[in-house]
């Protein structure tokens, strides 16, 4: 019982952060047509940033919000050096390109930092919550509730501003959007940078969990792509919940199945999603467009 | 037109970049990365190729073999050289690629005609290249590699100092069973053919002992999570835990097993010891038993003058066995050539086949037929956060 | 109100409008008839700059329209209805109303021009907080011409607003139009649908080929009896 409740804590911590990573991802997507290869380097980005505060002396918190910024930043840059020149061609070729600054953010960090895998110290680092023979550690906690938070406080800006209605109505019909006096460029420029930074803040928030080094955004930019097609692509509300699912998914297939199968068991789920329902488990086919 | 010249030109553009960032990502390191050895020029040279990763992630135990080896050609040079001849090393990076490691193989065997090989980081890639080697009978020592197929191959030009998977399991396992009081382990491993082989081999030594394995969970290498294979195990409250996998995940496994409130007796292999994982995991690497194959310890004369030449010569101290191994096993070579008088391969081969209790930095080294030398392995605990040995073997 | 002479405009190598001259007076509504694929959707994209001008001219209330980006139409008082209808089949009906009232709310009062769309279209009114994309077909042509009513034009476009709808939706959408132009909207209206233009429109042209083929005078008897010949031959 203890052993099934802690399974079940381990997949909702890991389902938060697939949230949060999965979340930039398909809005990026959504807005720019842009399946983000590099969405996991931003987290890697945050991570280092916060590190390289910490270890300047910055206290923790505050470098989770400049871990935020600057992922956000380099986003900008990434956006007009290798995405902006490429707004008229065609998807593979912008896909191709995230797929260098992958490589690029990835290499960049090795030189500056090495590759060596470096510690970030957080306040809470090394406390845990037991309930009851459950333990959750107090930094996990921090990750669930911030990214709980952050996913929150995304739904309710798409949904009651206007930036929100924008950037659904410019990821819906980009040229209709336009028509009603939505600025689509600027709005593809601020959605980049809003969902890479929220990548970078999951970055800063993993970093005492996780360390940081330089690659460790791959697997995570492939798992959001997992959540991401399972929630349905450009779906905010699917990215979210999908999240929880993978993450699930993840931890009671490694407790009850086996470790060593464990992503193996996540990828058939997805082919088989693929194969039944390829627009997502969690989108429904809404009326017909004529 | 327009918008399709836009598309060749955006297809051109992404595929330059791509390439780019491939070859900035991967600088090929060329044969210029002259040897320390000033003797220019002359054809009494003796050329040994050495190949290791040099540059990605796993470049810094490549840089620590090519220290080694560096230490040791300077040290021969200075004397004298080997039959009046001075060493020239030859460095080449394989970037831990296979292809990219048979292809410096090949050029170091027929472009430079070497005397003899060393390397390399990955036991895949070694393989490989010593398949390469044997064709000319060039005498090749594997001071770092660990799998057991590198010596069961029938090469008769291949010498391995340092023990390789099954034999530091054995010893492992030896002394567990009879210095520690934990029956009932568990193992943690990663999911290569490095981490399934030493978890395996420990699994049927240890239980051909007495003791009980409760159960083997796996994980892959980059995987950052390890809530659920710990998750496992402390269900199967097991006395001790085993961590066959390298640092990086080696040093989580620790971190968040404390989170979970685990508390266990740790053990590890070579892959998870030195320096890194108290750098790493902190606290929560305290009063974990690993095995070693060398620690910069202080009262062994052999041990103390090579540590004090490499901080000399590269300002930090060797603190795990891959540059003292590649020390090593250039010294054995030397020692090769030295006994046969002759740099003829097959003779160099008769004689390294002969050479018994030659004392390394390493330790007591005699080779087998198969080229595996007898070697021991040191167990070291982590205490208050510095490593000590435990154990060391006579 | 609307000036445009000699306008040419295509995709890539094909080159659509063949020099496309019309204008359209304050008050009136203005037909394009003709067949599939002659070039009406393109002209009117051409009009809101969704196209590039390649030559000639687009004249609004006097101001020269040709290189007004389409997201600042809007403030100009234009308002296009894209053809297929295309409302945000994701977001509810009132959010796709908002969309449209977002960029105008410093020219316009919104809640009367809320009122004033629903007033005409009171079915949306029922469908308030039920996703664009579960509507009717019907019910989506009237979300689409309210979305555009929202921002209080002075010219609407309309493409094709009886594309897919049953007779009886496309004489309550067409009495919709008459009743907007009444209150003082210029309307171009774009139809293949001759018959069911011809009720509501002041005056029209028929397009072949990427030109205009015929201009009408007002409307009367003998000008519909010969409308629908030159249309027919032509179509």
């Amino acid at each position: 019982m203890v052993e099934f409740a802690q399974t079940l804590v381990n997949g909702l911590v890991l389902g938060a952060l697939y949230s949060l990573v999965a979340l930039g991802l398909t809005l990026i997507y959504g807005v720019m047509g842009l399946a983000n290869f590099a969405q996991g380097e931003f987290a890697m980005i945050g991570g280092f940033s916060a590190f390289f505060l910490v270890q300047e002396g910055v206290s923790y918190p505050l470098a989770v919000v400049i871990g935020f910024a600057v992922a956000g930043i380099i986003g900008l840059l990434v956006h007009l050096l290798a995405f902006y020149p490429l707004r008229q061609s065609n998807h593979i070729n912008m896909m191709l390109s995230s797929l260098g600054v992958s490589l690029f953010l990835v290499n960049l960090a090795q030189y500056l930092f090495s590759p060596n895998p470096q510690v970030v110290k957080s306040p809470l680092s090394g406390e845990s919550f037991n309930l009851g023979g459950i333990f959750i550690s107090q930094q996990r906690v921090l990750i669930v509730v911030i990214s709980f938070i952050l996913c929150l406080a995304t739904f309710l800006l798409l949904k009651h501003t206007k930036f929100g209605r924008s950037v659904q109505a410019a990821s819906l019909d980009p040229d209709t959007a336009t028509l009603y006096g939505v600025p689509t460029k600027r709005i593809s420029f601020m959605t980049f940078i809003l969902g890479v930074a929220l990548t970078g803040i999951a970055g800063a928030l993993l970093a005492p969990v996780y360390n940081v080094y330089p690659t460790m955004g791959i697997s995570l930019t492939l798992k959001a792509f997992v959540v991401v097609v399972l929630g349905g692509m450009g779906n905010v509300s699917g990215a979210i919940a999908g999240g929880v699912i993978v993450g699930l998914i993840e931890s009671f297939a490694g407790g009850y199945i086996s470790t060593g199968f464990q992503d193996a068991i996540v990828f058939t789920v997805l082919f088989v999603v693929l194969i039944l329902k390829p627009q997502g488990i969690l989108t429904k086919v809404q009326g017909e467009k004529v | 037109m327009n918008k399709w010249r836009l598309k060749t030109v955006g297809m051109c553009g992404t595929a330059i970049l791509v390439l780019s960032l491939l070859n900035a990502c991967a600088p090929p390191k060329g044969a210029d990365q002259a040897s320390s050895s000033k003797s220019s020029g002359s054809k009494e040279e003796i050329k040994i190729g050495f190949v290791s990763q040099l540059s990605g992630g796993g470049a810094l135990y490549g840089k620590q073999m090519e220290n080694g080896a560096k230490l040791a050609v300077d040290e021969i040079n200075k004397k004298g050289g080997i039959l009046g001849k001075k060493i020239k090393l030859i460095i080449q990076d394989d970037q831990a690629n296979p292809s990219e490691s048979v292809k410096v193989t090949q050029r170091l065997v027929t472009e430079d005609r070497i005397n003899a090989w060393i390397g390399t980081l990955k036991s895949s890639d070694t393989l490989t290249d010593i398949g390469i080697t044997s064709k000319q009978d060039i005498p090749s020592f594997v001071p770092v590699a660990v799998a057991n197929s590198i010596t069961e191959s029938d090469y008769t030009n291949v010498y391995r100092n340092v023990a390789n998977n099954s034999m530091q399991a054995k010893m492992f396992v030896d002394y567990i069973l009879k210095k520690q009081p934990h029956k009932k382990l568990a193992i943690i491993a990663e999911n290569t053919d490095y981490g399934r082989g030493l978890s395996e081999d420990f699994k049927s030594f240890f239980e051909k002992g007495g003791g009980e394995i409760v159960n083997v969970e796996y994980y892959n290498v980059g995987q950052k999570e390890f809530n659920d294979q710990l998750t496992k195990i402390k269900g199967e409250k097991p006395d001790g835990i085993v961590i066959s996998g390298l640092v990086a995940e080696g040093a989580l496994v620790l971190k968040q097993a404390q989170d979970l409130g685990m508390k266990t007796q740790w053990y590890s292999f070579g892959g998870f010891s030195g320096a890194a994982p108290i750098k790493l995991a902190g606290k929560a690497a305290d009063g974990m038993i690993h095995t070693e194959y060398f620690t910069p310890i202080k009262g062994d004369k052999k041990i103390e003058t090579f540590v004090n030449a490499y901080k000399t010569k590269f300002g930090d101290k060797p603190d795990a066995y891959y540059s003292a191994a590649t020390y090593d096993a250039v010294n054995l070579y030397a020692e090769g050539v030295k006994k046969a008088k002759t740099l003829d391969n097959k003779k160099v081969n008769d004689a390294l086949h002969s050479i018994s209790n030659y004392q390394g930095v390493m330790g007591s080294i005699s080779f087998q037929e198969d080229g595996q030398a007898t070697t021991k392995v040191w167990m070291a605990q982590i205490k208050d956060g510095a490593q000590t040995v435990i154990f060391r073997p006579e | 109100m609307l000036e445009i002479q000699g306008l040419r405009s295509g995709y890539g190598d094909i080159t659509v409008l063949q020099g496309v001259s019309l204008n359209v007076n304050s008050g009136e509504i203005v037909g394009i008839l003709g067949a599939n694929g002659v070039g009406k959707t393109t002209l009117l994209k051409t009009i809101s700059n969704l196209i590039k001008t390649r030559a000639g001219t687009i004249n609004y209330q006097g101001k020269n329209l040709t290189h007004v980006p389409p997201s600042k139409l809007l403030n100009l008082g234009i308002a296009h209805v894209p053809q297929g209808r295309n409302i945000f089949s994701k977001m509810t009906v009132a959010e796709n109303l908002h969309v449209g009232l977002d960029n105008v709310k410093k020219r316009v009062n919104p809640q009367e021009q809320l009122d004033y769309a629903l007033a005409l279209f009171p079915k949306l009114k029922e469908r308030w907080n039920q996703l664009g994309g579960t509507l009717s077909g019907g019910e989506q042509q009237m979300l689409a011409i309210a979305r555009a009513l929202v921002t209080k034009p002075s010219l609407l476009i309309l493409d094709e607003p009886s594309m897919g709808l049953a007779p009886i939706i496309v004489r309550s959408v067409f009495n919709a139009v008459k009743k907007i132009a009444q209150d003082g909207t210029t309307i171009l209206l774009v139809e293949q649908n001759a018959v069911a233009a011809l009720n509501v429109i002041d005056r029209l042209y028929v397009m072949d080929m990427g030109r205009m083929v015929y201009e009408s005078q007002e409307m009367n008897d003998n000008e519909l009896e010969k409308i629908k010949e030159v249309y027919l031959g032509a179509g």
